[in-house]
């Protein structure tokens, strides 16, 4: 199976830079009609399609964007990116700049055969400074 | 909840009791041949089944609740959950206890079963201003 890696790697950043554009049109074309992002909060919210993209142009607005390490997983017509993500974004003229957990869920499409974002949950990176050093003596390998 | 959600929670409960009560066999069958554990701690470095299945001896949980469980067919026999998870664990000396964000990849086998091909693991965004405030862009 080809390595889906850079393929879904440019689809993020298409929708990213969509997002920081403000450009609405080019966002649609690649996210799915059943897209939600859901927030990884206490309680968890959601916003649909619709929402998203009036939210994005309008007053959840980011200027820049980087992604850390990412995992790209593919499972069948589904592809999971998963990244650390520095955000510069304003909500309402607010400040919501941060660095977030994505971990996004793309969709191949039965007709077209294109990639559209089906699915984005943000929560926050687990910043427990024991856990690598933790894990990696797990390691069985080494 | 729709009856693929509740089968997707009773399957992934059953894998989460199996870790608690140290249940080799319902660990085994819980994972696809190809699970990984990516912790958003380290994205660059997965943990893949058999170091999972390897490390619960020493990564080990007495007690896992689900809460706030969002369940999407996503593509014909591929399912995503997310959940808020609160538990108490110990990895080594790591205290791994707390309320944790995760989101698992479930996927229908040929012998009829799901089971769990990736999990994603983070944190919950603190209950705030941005949480509340995306709740209201929303429309429903």
């Amino acid at each position: 199976m080809a390595d889906l890696t850079p393929v879904i790697e440019t689809m993020e950043h298409r929708w990213m830079r969509a997002w920081v554009n403000r450009d609405a049109k080019a966002m649609k074309a690649i996210t799915a009609s059943d897209f939600i992002l859901l927030t990884g909060s206490k309680p968890p919210a959601i916003l649909d399609r619709r929402s998203w993209l009036d939210a994005a142009t309008t007053r959840y607005l980011c200027s820049s964007y980087r992604f850390g390490d990412i995992d790209v997983r593919e499972h069948g017509n589904l592809v999971v990116f998963a990244t650390q993500l520095d955000l510069k974004a304003t909500m309402d003229r607010e400040d919501w700049s941060g660095s977030i957990w994505v971990t996004d869920v793309w969709r191949k499409g039965r007709v077209r055969r294109s990639w559209k974002l089906v699915q984005r949950v943000l929560s926050k990176t687990d910043d427990n400074t024991k856990l690598p050093a933790a894990i990696r003596s797990l390691q069985l390998w080494k | 909840m729709s009856n693929l959600a509740d089968t997707i929670l009773a399957r992934s409960t059953a894998w989460m009791n199996a870790w608690v009560d140290q249940d080799r066999a319902v660990l085994e069958d819980s994972l696809a041949a190809d699970y990984a554990l990516i912790v958003s701690a380290m994205p660059e470095q997965c943990m893949d089944r058999a170091v999972w299945l390897a490390t619960c001896d020493r990564y080990t949980c007495s007690r896992f609740v689900y809460r706030s469980v969002q369940v999407r067919e996503l593509a014909p026999g591929l399912a995503v959950m997310s959940a808020l998870a609160e538990q108490e664990a110990r990895m080594g000396d790591v205290d791994r206890s707390g309320t944790f964000f995760l989101t698992d990849v479930w996927r229908l086998e040929d012998d009829g079963q799901w089971r769990v091909s990736s999990r994603y693991s983070s944190h919950p965004e603190p209950a705030g201003a941005s949480s509340a405030g995306l709740g209201k862009l929303g429309r429903s």
